[in-house]
């Protein structure tokens, strides 16, 4: 019983689009966080770079609104560390918090900003 | 600190530096001696044995098989102080039967579950790490807390699944052929060493083994010193006269940098940093799981309470659980590796380099610069500009064209920094000993100490979110920050912050005078528990102490300056009597129990309880808690059973026995077993961060990076003075005449190294110190390249942490930096590839 956790064939980081993308920004970290469970139980560190780009422009624009956003913006910040949870684990990859993440996208209103 | 800490219960040196003149035998590992080049420290060596690069666990394996097959080891000794006649669960499986992976490895996980490794139907705790919170997991069903009883044990040490049987087995493989064949080192060199380190072993005898990050930076870091942790316990070379692990840190101050830590996972004292994913919610929950039952860490309460009574003061109360909320709660692995990934992903934003230079001095100097060029901010505080604070003007990839400075929006702020003659305050040494320097002149300019910077951006942080009705803004509302400044710069008092580390009673400030006297209660305040003694009483600074013994005296020099914890020179040193409290041997005393006194006594401070008598043994009828669980026989006492953790059956994520493994880099197969690497080991693949595949022809030789002595760590403090610089002005790489003629260079020819990460060129050194191994049947050949140059100052050149990938070892993530592969050709790059540094 061996096991060699050298990734397969590195995934090339696909186009994420803009801020301004008519792709909601939960449907393009969902598709992301997809992939990576799919990939399981091999770490698919570039699905889930590409869930964390995401999460962190949308975190970013939700600073920039203030003291207003102040709710939507401690739900993302749940959802980096989620992410983050399971991209850089401390022991055993958690893939319960990637089916969290996931859920907690699903909770969100796509109209959410 | 995991390595030394599951083994004998605290993660640091134990011995003193000077306690090396007692040895009778050094062995220098991983710190130029026992070392892939031939060192100025190889030249005054009675012998050297040249090893691959990444192989220090075939020559240690072997040297563990060694003296068990003779039976050379210090039966005695290890008998009374060490878990080998422990039994361990049947359910254990070893990598003898597994091929290289011991029972309770999850492929989904990429991670162990460690109940197999437990003590048979005992829930033993670790003395350190992360995986000390998985109390609560291992009191499962069959399995009783360490205060019910000691383990199942078998004297005869016949019992197939006690310690010493489940060693014997593991290490059977090592043998001096297979020693030759992993590491390169001829078999009658390895004869050599392992014959004279038994001779120098024993009642009689002891030997030091030294080590320092040659054996840190690799996949399997922690446990290359774990294996020469457990040969020294099996060898009855700790905690006595000349006999230790002596950690070798790498700077000033290291050690006290684990003790009050910059590290993400623990709270000063090596407390652990609470976590979200365990059962941390409350104070009153994470005490539970943070607190073994048996052992010197049963006073966990009393350490964590008044650390955050030192924390929070007035703010720190019964009714809010002492603001225990307010600690982070870990989620993540956040050390450098991921962080400066994350970086590079958008998650971080701001960076302070305090120090620190990791364009030059971290691994995968490419991927620390992109990581770099997302931040909305940087902040580098040095003696002078350093490559990471110049990064988006002069960096690697500015230098080639792939980023002009106007795509980079990092707005990075460099503050000049005090030097060390220009601040007052304290270094701790690698012996844990904890030196005052006084402050002598000013500082030039703006330049300003780091006491200075912490302090004032504190001040002004409180200031401005002192009317934040956010709650994530209490912590630091509530942080206590009241140091008292002086003089025109405001500098405040470094005593004052000591005051605070080693604690005082909160209702009058005094002076807690030891640990043994902080409270669970809120009644003391304590920054630090294991400095605590460090500032007995008022005007009592021992950190300024400076009285040696004399040439006659104890040698323990116990007046120079103050070790944590309690002044104690020598870890462990109960373990320098033998069970009834006599010295081992006359010509080996160190501390021994005197009757008449009722108390034990000697050259040191005893690490023990100190009127616990020798016969002292726990009665289990009564379910006994703490130090009343060890025996008077049990010198370990951070450790659960107060033994030496031959085997570890907690604390580690990569197994209870070192194993050997190639390097996640290597170009040959693992002779020992299929799997070829630590199945742990942390790997961040990525587009600009890939490893090269083992045993890929691509990649054929084994690249080490290592330090320079005229130049220090990342170069700045030594590039930018010309007398240091002069010593060493110019990047070079070492190679072997051999793999010279193979390549076709000649002494100072260019060549180009290569990894699937980078290339950099830089000038050959031939030298005889590099030699080519024979490893597994075939020539391999090694490439040695120090990694302190930068193209700053006047001793410029290429930096070699451009070739590595960012990988770690499971238990810590430190990055592997002395083993991986890479390729090399005469030449030079494109003209739009070179750097140019200051120098040029």
């Amino acid at each position: 019983m061996t096991f060699d956790p050298v990734e397969p064939a590195h995934v090339a980081p696909q186009s994420l689009g803009s801020d301004d993308s008519a792709e909601p920004w939960q449907a393009r970290v969902r598709e992301s966080l997809d992939r990576a469970a799919a990939g399981r139980p091999m770490l698919d560190g570039g699905a889930l770079t590409e869930a964390m780009e995401v999460l962190c422009r949308r975190r970013d624009a939700l600073r920039r609104a203030g003291a207003d956003a102040r709710r939507p913006l401690a739900a993302v910040n749940a959802l980096i560390s989620l992410v983050h949870a399971v991209h850089y684990p401390i022991g055993s990859t958690p893939w319960a918090l990637l089916d969290q993440a996931r859920g907690a996208l699903g909770d969100l209103h796509p109209s959410q900003p | 600190v995991p390595s030394l800490g599951a083994t004998y219960g605290r993660g640091a040196a134990t011995m003193a530096l000077w306690d090396i003149a007692n040895a009778d035998c050094v062995v220098v590992m991983g710190s130029n001696m026992d070392d892939p080049r031939f060192t100025r420290t190889s030249a005054l060596a009675d012998i050297h044995a040249p090893i691959r690069a990444g192989s220090d666990i075939a020559f240690l394996g072997g040297l563990i098989r060694y003296v068990i097959e003779n039976d050379l080891w210090f039966r005695e000794f290890a008998l009374a102080y060490t878990n080998l006649d422990h039994l361990i669960e049947d359910a254990y499986e070893d990598p003898e039967v597994l091929d290289g992976l011991f029972s309770g490895f999850d492929p989904d996980t990429g991670a162990y579950e460690s109940k197999s490794w437990q003590y048979k139907a005992k829930a033993y705790t670790a003395p350190v790490g992360e995986e000390r919170a998985q109390k609560a997991a291992v009191e499962g069903d069959n399995a009783e807390p360490m205060s019910k009883g000691p383990p199942e044990r078998d004297p005869t040490l016949q019992h197939p699944n006690c310690v010493f049987q489940i060693l014997k087995r593991h290490y059977a493989r090592y043998t001096p052929e297979m020693v030759e064949q992993a590491t390169g080192c001829p078999k009658e060199t390895f004869l050599k060493v392992a014959e004279i380190y038994a001779a120098a072993s024993g009642r009689e005898r002891t030997t030091t083994l030294c080590y320092a990050v040659g054996w840190t930076h690799h996949s399997v870091g922690v446990q290359i010193i774990r294996a020469g942790a457990l040969l020294q316990g099996l060898m009855g070379n700790i905690g006595r006269p000349g006999g230790g692990v002596m950690a070798l840190r790498g700077h000033v101050s290291i050690q006290g940098s684990t003790d009050i830590p910059t590290l993400y996972n623990m709270l000063p004292g090596y407390l652990n940093q609470p976590s979200a994913l365990k059962d941390h919610a409350t104070l009153e929950r994470f005490l539970d799981t943070e607190t073994p039952a048996t052992g010197w860490w049963h006073n966990t309460p009393k350490y964590v309470v008044s650390l955050l009574k030192a924390w929070y003061g007035d703010a720190a109360t019964d009714a809010n659980a002492f603001g225990y909320a307010w600690l982070p709660k870990l989620v993540s692995d956040v050390s450098m590796e991921p962080m400066t990934l994350s970086m590079a992903d958008g998650v971080v934003k701001g960076q302070f380099l305090l120090g620190q230079n990791p364009v030059v001095g971290a691994a995968n100097s490419e991927m620390v610069e992109r990581g770099m060029g997302k931040l909305e901010w940087l902040v580098v505080r040095d003696f002078a500009m350093t490559e990471s604070g110049e990064f988006w003007k002069t960096g690697r990839r500015v230098q080639t064209g792939e980023i002009a400075p106007g795509e980079i929006g990092t707005e990075v702020f460099f503050l000049p920094a005090a030097m060390a003659g220009e601040k007052e305050g304290t270094v701790t040494n690698t012996s844990r000993m904890v030196q005052w320097h006084d402050h002598v002149c000013e500082a030039a300019g703006d330049s300003r100490s780091d006491l200075w910077f912490i302090y004032h951006l504190g001040r002004r942080l409180k200031a401005m979110y002192a009317g934040s009705d956010d709650p994530a803004d209490a912590a630091i509302q509530a942080l206590t920050w009241d140091y008292p400044v002086k003089g025109e710069r405001q500098e405040p008092s470094a005593e004052a912050v000591l005051k605070e580390i080693k604690g005082y009673t909160v209702t009058d400030g005094k002076h807690v005078a030891k640990f043994q006297d902080l409270k669970d209660d809120g009644s003391t305040a304590c920054g630090c528990w294991i400095y605590s003694g460090i500032f007995p009483e008022k005007g009592r600074n021992l950190a300024r102490a400076r009285k040696p013994d004399a040439p006659d005296g104890p040698g323990s020099h116990a007046g120079w300056a103050w070790a944590w914890p309690a002044n104690r020179r020598t870890m462990y040193n109960r373990a320098s009597a033998d069970p009834e409290g006599e010295p081992w041997s006359e010509r080996k005393k160190m501390i021994w129990w005197d009757e008449d006194q009722g108390r034990w006594t000697g050259d040191d401070v005893p690490d023990f309880l100190p009127d616990k008598r020798p016969d002292y043994r726990p009665d289990w009828s009564k379910n006994p808690k703490g130090m009343d669980a060890l025996a008077g026989s049990d010198p370990f006492i951070m450790e659960a059973d107060g033994r030496c953790a031959i085997f570890a059956p907690a604390g580690l994520k990569d197994g209870p026995l070192p194993t050997y493994y190639e390097p996640v880099e290597s170009p040959v197969k693992n002779p020992f077993y299929g799997q070829q690497s630590n199945p742990t080991a942390k790997r961040y693949p990525r587009p600009g961060n890939e490893l090269n595949p083992p045993q890929d022809p691509r990649f054929p030789h084994v690249l080490t990076t290592y330090r320079l002595t005229e130049l220090h760590c990342a170069g700045i403090p030594t590039r930018i003075m010309p007398h240091t610089a002069e010593l060493q002005p110019e990047a070079f790489v070492e190679i072997s005449p051999e793999l010279a003629e193979e390549i076709g260079v000649q002494n100072l020819d260019w060549t180009v190294l290569s990894t699937l990460r980078n290339e950099i060129e830089v000038k050959a050194l031939v030298t005889e110190r590099m030699r080519p191994f024979a490893v597994n049947g075939k020539t391999v050949h090694q490439i040695g390249m120090p990694w302190v140059f930068g193209w700053k100052g006047y001793a410029s050149g290429a930096s070699v942490n451009a070739l590595l990938a960012i990988s770690g070892d499971a238990n810590t993530s430190i990055n592997t930096t002395k083993a991986l592969t890479c390729a090399i050709r005469a030449g030079r790059l494109a003209p739009n590839l070179r750097l140019k540094g200051d120098a040029a």
